[in-house]
């Protein structure tokens, strides 16, 4: 255990060293996760009038008026214009899932955020499905957001980001041409989706202009001042169930667990190559006159690619909730972090026997990961692909992978159902593990 | 029962595919002693050495190490210690973070560890470079290193693989006196070299290896008695020596060669004042070489 412990120490410390490598296991996903979870907060809302509700308007201003029609516009709401009686009586029988408030007066300091003593709207939630009666007034708070993402939105600084580690690719040393070409090829796809970000982003623009066209005053209902309030008043506390529909509070929840499988995918292929490199640099030779065993040396790297995957995944939770992101089941998604990064270690170990350069196994292992990528969904979502792709994506780990995050993040599994994608994942790992152990003994006794 | 060779090989055969490397070679180490294995580039010395610590598993043959027959358990590996022609180092590490490392791999831990890890700092005076990162060394240095990361857990066996190749005359002679203090500590040493004054300096026996076979072992003397062939007395004059003098004249140098130079020359009964200047070249090693496969050992 402790030549284990002392081998994937040694790993990390390398890998703490190396700067690219660093950039693909921690840097990548993160510019991933941001990138795409800003796609998607315009376009990966829930399915069209999903989330009902009901909005009284008391103040009857042009002001409540236009609000109204936003609200309106937003295609994830079905929106009805109700008294406040009628309005608790659907929240009861679960027609709507709250209702809003626009008291008198509201139009007055709508829109003005100096404003000292803004009228607040006040939106009345069903307790017992609290998810999307969060996402109600995240919709109604949409600015909140915003404020990250216009920074993002900026593409100009991405771009700068994008070509100054494009740059670094050119000038490092100890990347090889091949790999080179390959990285440049990847950063040169980054920026295609980063068009794609600035097209989408334009559109939603341009939406959102047309929906407020009539009224200029559209904007400052976005600063509006929100109060909440439990729709069944006190009277109640029957309809404890537990929702265990699939809910998307954020665009977040679908970006970062298809980013996390990237960082992921970096750990297993730095760690492919450096079990490589032991050989080529002569490492490997002190390793194997020394008492310990082959098995033991596997482990080790194993260990440090499963820690460093561990770390990817810590990290970029980390940050999701930072960012709004609300894991339903903090439990399932541990649970799925280590099936993942066991998964990867696997493949990590079958990768190393690609080949026995370091060129070799790191052109063929990225090969390798961009395949799984395309086709597990760590690309573009696994729903916005063609039919016959969506069927070859049970073959790919990446698409086990991410539905295991998400079952832990917002899709709402149960144990007993994310036993099948644990299940799949373990065993790939395994597969993979024994191939790579297959190879790495056959390389010792030439 | 004690055991008088730390390592005997019996008739080794190595093929890498169809390329023979080592063909049927034996060599026994006596304990305590220093054997130098001399041969040029592609001998096989280094595939040798490979099969001695079970990193290479030889075609055909034998080894044992101490009384031990089991190359590749864990018990004779940490008997071994091994500095390899191609620097086995982590560049990105510094050299305490190496030897801590390859320490650990011998189970050294704790203050042990640490002693240990100063010791070899010492050995490769690299004491003050110790937390620099080996990519920043020179290459004298990282030879250096590479020899006392052998050293680390005290092995009762040190094999040296070309030790000295691309370093200056000051790293050389400072790995010299290492070799020098492993040998009066009583290691066995094996050390291979093309660079014949260096086997001819350090080693108790030398064996000679060339195409993947021993051409002969022994001690210097033995074999330069053996193969030397005879040496040559070289007399620079301006006058012809005397007529009834054997050896040739070419009008400057007068040229012979005997087994017994300096009997030879007493016996001409010369007057020295005869030659500007007498030199008498010894064989050596060289010289054994030539003799022996006749082709010069380096291959300028
Ligand atoms: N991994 C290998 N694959 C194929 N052939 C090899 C391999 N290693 C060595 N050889 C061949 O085996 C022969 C012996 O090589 P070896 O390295 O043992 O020689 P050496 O005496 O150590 O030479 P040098 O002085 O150049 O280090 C050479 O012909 C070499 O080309
Ligand atoms: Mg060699």
């Amino acid at each position: 255990m402790n030549a284990i412990l002392n081998i994937a120490y040694k790993d990390l410390l390398l890998l703490s060293r190396d700067r690219m490598a660093l950039f693909f296991l921690l840097g990548f996903p993160v510019l991933m996760g941001v990138l795409f979870g800003l796609m998607y907060q315009s376009s990966g809302r829930p399915e069209p009038g999903s989330v009902g509700i009901a909005v009284i308007d008391e103040d009857q201003s042009a002001m409540s008026q236009a609000l109204i029609q936003n609200l309106t516009a937003n295609t994830s709401l079905q929106v009805q214009t109700t008294d406040l009686a009628t309005a608790r009586q659907w929240i009861k029988t679960r027609k709507i899932v709250g209702l809003v408030i626009v008291p008198a007066r509201f139009g007055e300091t709508a829109g003005i955020f100096w404003a000292e003593d803004p009228v607040p709207l006040r939106v009345g939630r069903d307790p017992s499905r609290g998810a999307e009666a969060a996402m109600l007034e995240g919709f109604l708070l949409e600015a909140a957001g915003q404020l990250l993402a216009q920074r993002w939105q900026d593409t100009t600084e991405t771009r700068k980001l994008l070509q100054e580690q494009k740059q670094s690719i050119q000038q490092s040393e100890s990347l090889t041409a091949v790999n080179k070409r390959l990285l440049s090829q990847l950063f040169t796809t980054v920026e295609q989706w980063v068009d794609d970000v600035d097209e989408v982003t334009q559109q939603a623009e341009d939406r959102a202009e047309a929906a407020s066209s009539d009224d200029d005053g559209a904007v400052g209902f976005q600063l509006a001042k929100i109060e909440s309030f439990d729709a069944f008043a006190s009277e109640q506390a029957d309809s404890k169930q537990a929702d265990s529909e699939p809910t998307i509070r954020s665009g977040w929840d679908l970006s970062f667990p298809q980013s996390i499988l990237w960082g992921v995918m970096g750990s297993a292929a730095g760690f492919a190559i450096s079990l490589v490199r032991e050989r080529s640099r002569g490492t490997l030779l002190r390793l194997q006159t020394s008492p310990v065993a082959p098995l033991q040396i596997l482990l080790g790297k194993g260990l440090a690619c499963f820690v460093s995957t561990l770390l990817v995944v810590g990290m970029m939770v980390t940050l999701g909730l930072l960012l709004g992101m609300r894991p339903q089941s903090p439990g399932l998604l541990l649970g799925s972090a280590l099936a993942v990064a066991f998964c990867f270690v696997g493949i990590m170990m079958a990768m190393s026997a690609l080949g026995s350069t370091e060129e070799g196994v790191g052109g063929a292992g990225w090969a390798i990961n961009m395949v799984m990528a395309m086709f597990g969904g760590a690309m573009m979502p696994l729903a916005f692909m063609p039919p016959f792709m969506q069927t070859l994506s049970d073959l790919s780990p990446v698409k086990w992978a991410i539905l295991s995050l998400e079952a832990a993040i917002w899709r709402n599994y149960s144990l007993g159902e994310l036993g099948v994608p644990w299940a799949v994942l373990i065993a790939i790992g395994s597969v993979g593990f024994a191939i790579g152990l297959y190879y790495f003994h056959r390389g010792l006794s030439r | 029962m004690t055991h008088t060779h730390m390592v005997s090989a019996r008739d080794l055969h190595k093929s890498y595919g169809n390329r023979v490397a080592v063909a049927g070679l034996s060599l026994e180490v006596p304990s305590g002693q220093t054997l130098g294995l001399l041969g040029p580039n592609g001998a096989g010395k280094t595939t040798t050495l490979q099969m001695l610590v079970g990193l290479l598993r030889p075609d055909s043959g034998t080894i044992s190490i101490g009384d031990r027959t089991d190359v590749s358990s864990a018990g004779v590996r940490s008997m071994i210690g091994i500095a390899p022609q191609s620097l086995s180092l982590y560049e990105e590490l510094t050299a305490e973070e190496n030897l801590r490392f390859f320490g650990g791999l011998y189970g050294l831990k704790g203050s042990r560890l640490v002693q240990r890890v100063d010791w070899a700092l010492d050995f490769a005076e690299l004491a003050d470079r110790r937390r620099h990162r080996v990519q920043t060394y020179s290459g004298g240095m990282k030879r250096r290193l590479n020899f006392a990361c052998a050293l680390l857990h005290e092995p009762q066996l040190v094999l040296l693989d070309e030790p000295t190749v691309g370093v200056d005359p000051q790293s050389r002679q400072h790995i010299f006196d290492g070799i020098r203090r492993l040998q009066q500590a009583g290691l066995t040493v094996i050390y291979t070299t093309h660079y014949m004054e260096e086997a001819q300096r350090l080693c108790d026996r030398v064996a000679i290896m060339d195409q993947g076979q021993l051409l002969e072992q022994g001690t210097v003397p033995e074999l330069i008695d053996r193969h030397g062939g005879k040496s040559l007395i070289l007399g620079h004059s301006a006058t012809p020596p005397p007529s009834h003098w054997p050896g040739r004249w070419d009008g400057q140098v007068w040229r012979l060669e005997s087994d017994r130079p300096v009997q030879a020359l007493a016996e001409l009964a010369f007057d020295a004042s005869q030659f500007t200047r007498l030199q008498i070249e010894q064989p050596d090693l060289e010289s054994v070489f030539l003799n022996l496969t006749g082709r010069s050992l380096r291959d300028e």
